[in-house]
């Protein structure tokens, strides 16, 4: 089995799935129906209804929207922030690089998920606070993955004799420096939305995330988690999503990292 | 010792950081310690300026931070705005469960992934390695949540053989019989700790282990004919642990951080479902003494590794 070509198969297909599913799939995510209450899937209802005689299906679309654009906003935030201080470091050394180490450090002195449940105390919580925060708790991997990279890149002779040449410092980073980071980037980046998707759906689950009437997958499956019993399909489809995206999202990465030949990320 | 000093040197820069950060950040929560008092109308201005001399708000930041030092060295957040009762109180008293927890956890993890990850890495390219490399996907793509809810519903509401939630079950137990209850209480929420962290642990020990088998003494030991027992025992093993040793004091953040959503799942009353209903009821004092106190476990954490590393190879000591 080609496991990356599925990978991205797969991606695309719940991404397509999330974002233009609503064209296709006519019922409302935000219909009560009383007649309908827990309904077990059928035809009808394919993933069943919830507690509100909701139809999951139509849920689970709605809900992807909003899992998939956090995942890929904070993503790209927070591999940039950790692109610039990494590289930064990497290519200044000295004091700077110091002084990065102790950020670094320190940032991870804390679970990243307590800091994450102690900065949304603060404020409430939407889509785009959600974003800002994943974002920077979670740049220290590929901050401390460009940093490595840089020093090995600095090492090489053609940076020096640029450095000798006078060429400036800007061209040379952002010409001869920023495309060898390039791989190591992508492959911390696919990494990094799966990362943000699961701190998301974290997040929403505890009932700190998103909060009604907007959904993502994290607060289904939340909604869920009191009638496990009785009706399994609530938290099961919600979170099956969940899985297999990052599962997928994961695998790309891996194979990236495998094509570049670079050290695991994890 | 010069390392250690430098060590101990670092974790103080570490520590005052960190309560710099906390104190910041309890200054600029939203719901002062006066709200509530401001808001009533019945407060004379007086009654207010004597509530902060009474709490040192009427001092300068700089007299209050260090005030806030010192209550820190001493481990003393103050007061929980919910409860009022005393945070450290509050904090010590979930911390044992917690901290068992994770370290069963730990163990579990460090054991299984060394046999996992060397056994994958001798038999690279065959099929137990591509087993464990998937195994490890699903390990680090699968939501705690979501396992936890999977295995509720198998083994708890299905099967009935785990308790759904709780500690210790309706009827008093005593002696070892209470303890071999809460075990059974603990089966699942540790499982599914040892399951999300087991994947990255044994393909970090995989990779490990295919750099050291790559080495020339591997190779040496080898053409001297030594058994494959003793070359992993003698070549393998001792190489392998400064970095898993390493590794493992800086997973403990990340490993106290998930007992967040376990402890909230399961309903067990450690720090982490009290760290999650402090944020729910924004109640600062306890969400920073939990922050701080983490902190300085994991500081600990790393400084015992670094400490295990010296002691393992004493080459370490010189850089």
């Amino acid at each position: 089995m080609n496991l990356p070509r599925f990978s991205i198969f797969l991606l695309v297909a719940i991404t397509v799935f999330s974002f233009f599913g609503s064209v296709f799939y006519s019922q409302s995510p935000y219909l009560l129906d009383k007649d309908s209450i827990l309904l077990a899937p059928s035809f009808s209802h394919l993933f069943g209804t919830d507690r509100l005689g909701r139809d999951i299906l139509a849920r689970v679309i709605e809900g992807g929207k909003v899992s998939i654009s956090i995942g890929i906003g904070s993503a790209l935030i927070g591999s940039f922030i950790g692109l610039v201080l990494g590289s930064t470091a990497g290519y200044f050394r000295g004091k700077i690089d110091k002084a990065f180490v102790v950020l670094v450090d320190l940032f991870l002195t804390f679970p990243t998920f307590f800091l994450l449940l102690a900065l949304v105390s603060y404020v409430n919580a939407s889509v785009f606070v959600l974003i800002f925060i994943i974002s920077i708790t979670g740049w220290m991997t590929t901050a401390r993955l460009i940093r490595s990279e840089s020093f090995s890149i600095t090492q090489q002779p053609f940076i020096k004799i640029l450095d000798i040449a006078k060429v400036k410092k800007s061209k040379i980073l952002l010409k001869y420096y920023a495309p060898l980071l390039a791989p190591i980037f992508f492959v911390s980046f696919t990494f990094g939305v799966g990362g943000a998707i699961l701190a998301e759906s974290g997040l929403s689950f505890l009932g700190l995330g998103i909060v009604a009437p907007q959904m993502s997958w994290g607060t289904i499956l939340s909604s869920g988690k009191e009638v496990i019993d009785i009706a399994w399909w609530v938290s099961f489809f919600p979170g099956l999503m969940i899985f297999l995206i990052t599962l997928s999202l994961m695998n790309i990465s891996n194979y990236l990292q495998q094509q570049t030949n670079k050290k695991e990320i994890y | 010792m010069p390392v250690l000093l430098k060590k101990a040197l670092y974790l103080v820069v570490m520590l005052l950081l960190i309560s710099f950060i906390s104190f910041l950040a309890i200054n600029a929560a939203p719901n002062s310690f006066l709200a509530a008092g401001e808001l009533n109308p019945n407060m004379t201005p007086e009654a207010i300026e004597k509530l902060k001399a009474v709490y040192g708000l009427d001092k300068s930041m700089f007299e209050q931070y260090i005030h806030w030092l010192i209550n820190l060295l001493q481990l003393n957040f103050g007061v929980s705005f919910v409860s009022g009762a005393d945070v450290t109180d509050e904090i010590l008293k979930r911390l044992p469960i917690t901290l068992s927890m994770n370290i069963t956890a730990m163990v579990a993890v460090f054991m299984l992934s060394i046999y996992l990850g060397i056994k994958a890495a001798l038999h690279s390219g065959k099929s137990f390695d591509y087993a464990l490399r998937q195994l490890s996907l699903i390990s680090f793509s699968m939501p705690s949540f979501y396992l936890s809810l999977l295995l509720m519903l198998i083994f708890s509401v299905t099967l009935n053989w785990f308790p759904i939630a709780g500690l210790h079950s309706i009827e008093p137990k005593t002696g070892f019989s209470y303890y071999l209850d809460m075990a059974w209480h603990l089966v699942l929420p540790v499982g599914v700790m040892i399951f999300v962290s087991i994947g990255s642990m044994s393909i970090y020990i995989r990779s490990l282990t295919l750099e050291i088998l790559k080495s020339d003494y591997i190779f040496f030991a080898k053409a001297r004919g030594l058994s494959e027992k003793i070359i992993l025992r003698r070549y393998i093993i001792p190489n392998l642990l400064p970095p898993v040793i390493t590794l493992l004091g800086l997973s403990l953040p990340g490993l106290i951080g998930g007992s967040v959503i376990l402890e909230a799942i399961f309903g067990i009353e450690g720090m982490g479902q009290l760290f999650y209903l402090s944020a729910l009821s924004r109640d600062y004092p306890v969400i920073m003494g939990i922050l701080t106190i983490t902190a300085l476990l994991t500081l600990l954490g790393n400084m015992s590794a670094d400490l295990i590393l010296i002691k393992l190879n004493p080459y370490a000591k010189r850089s």
